[in-house]
């Protein structure tokens, strides 16, 4: 049976799931710099870009953009099975700086066991997973090494975390990592092209 | 009376603040604030106002804001404060109330629980709601209105049509 939509974000609070939706929509930054709140309905893409990808998805792809507040947490599981896709969207860059300050209970990586936890009873063919590292790219070009650093470092504590036994739900159901600037179109057409083909 | 008042903490990793019946508290995932938090989400049964919003964010009412009503249960509204979370977004928030009958005193609470919780609404937001709840209520009477303003405009044009 289809489900009512193509894709759910969901993520803990500024994480970026506003930004890579309004990135969608074909703006190349946010448009209101607003936390936002759901009820679980979906907006259908309605690109104004110029871009060939953004405009591929025009009227075609329905997509969720859940809140973040911890009210709507209790709901996703709800919204999830309403969606073909779930995109889990995290701060690579929170989940790193609670990695080095052995914070337990740090609100990304405290997000991702519940998220985890709850992944066998979330009925979703697909799973994704997306670190999302748009604050780094604000230092410039000289910080591309750093960022690239970054980013392996974030490939490599997500597979130690959660691609290890204590997770074996993911590997079973196919979820997969992407790293986004969510601000960036190139970088955000690159994911989406690998997660809608 | 039932209120309840939820927003986001403005640490990306601290707990969402609630006010319940007056009661400032942190999100500690108890039974009472589970119940409360259900309270402010859009559920199935309550009729979203989305219209009437965009007429009044043309007068400067924030264009997040979502006002969702059903008579026998209460109103909900969603919006964004004044007040900023540390990644400087404005803050979103809930706040519910069963009470539907007096558009100022949903509006004075909305008010008043922000100043428990130390934030800011959007003035026009608040203006806002009042007058959608005003216009909640006379609803019935302004379709009627319409109606019968249309009724006569069709025997004005027959009668005029038919000399």
């Amino acid at each position: 049976m289809s489900k009512k939509n193509d894709m759910i974000f969901i993520g803990p609070q500024a994480a970026g799931k506003t930004t890579l939706f309004n990135v969608l929509q074909g703006d190349a930054a946010p448009t209101r710099h607003e936390a936002t709140v759901s009820n679980g309905e979906s907006t259908t893409i309605k690109t104004s870009a110029k871009r060939r990808f953004f405009n591929l998805l025009r009227g075609k792809v329905s997509v969720v953009d859940a809140g973040g507040k911890m009210s709507e947490f209790r709901h996703y599981k709800e919204w999830c099975n309403d969606a073909e896709k779930v995109i889990i969207v995290f701060n690579g860059v929170e989940l790193l700086r609670e990695i080095d300050d052995y914070k337990e209970g740090g609100e990304t990586s405290s997000f991702l066991k519940m998220v985890l936890s709850q992944l066998e009873e979330i009925d979703a063919s697909n799973l994704y997973f997306i670190a999302t590292h748009a604050d780094l790219y604000r230092g410039g070009g000289s910080m591309q090494e750093a960022i690239q650093q970054k980013v392996n470092r974030v490939n490599e504590e997500y597979v130690s975390l959660f691609k290890t036994k204590r997770y074996p739900m993911i590997s079973q159901m196919r979820g997969c990592l992407f790293e986004v600037d969510a601000t960036d179109p190139d970088s955000v057409e690159g994911v989406f092209s690998s997660i809608l083909k | 009376m039932k209120a309840v008042l939820s927003h986001q903490n403005a640490k990306p990793n601290g707990r969402d603040i609630l006010v319940i019946n007056g009661e400032l508290s942190e999100y500690r995932g108890t039974e009472e604030q589970d119940k409360a938090q259900d309270l402010t989400v859009p559920s199935q049964d309550m009729k979203s106002q989305t219209f009437m919003s965009w007429v009044y964010r043309l007068g400067g009412a924030s264009s997040s804001l979502r006002l969702y009503y059903n008579k026998n249960k209460g109103v909900l509204i969603t919006s964004n404060l004044i007040s900023k979370d540390e990644v400087g977004r404005n803050m979103v928030y809930s706040f519910f109330c069963n009470t539907v009958d007096n558009p100022t005193r949903v509006r004075k609470l909305l008010e008043d629980y922000c100043t428990v919780a130390s934030v800011k609404p959007n003035d026009k937001d608040c203006e806002a709601v009042e007058k959608l709840l005003r216009f909640q209520k006379s609803k019935i009477k302004c379709v009627a209105a319409a109606v019968a303003v249309v009724v006569a405009l069709i025997l004005l044009i027959s009668k005029c049509s038919s000399n």
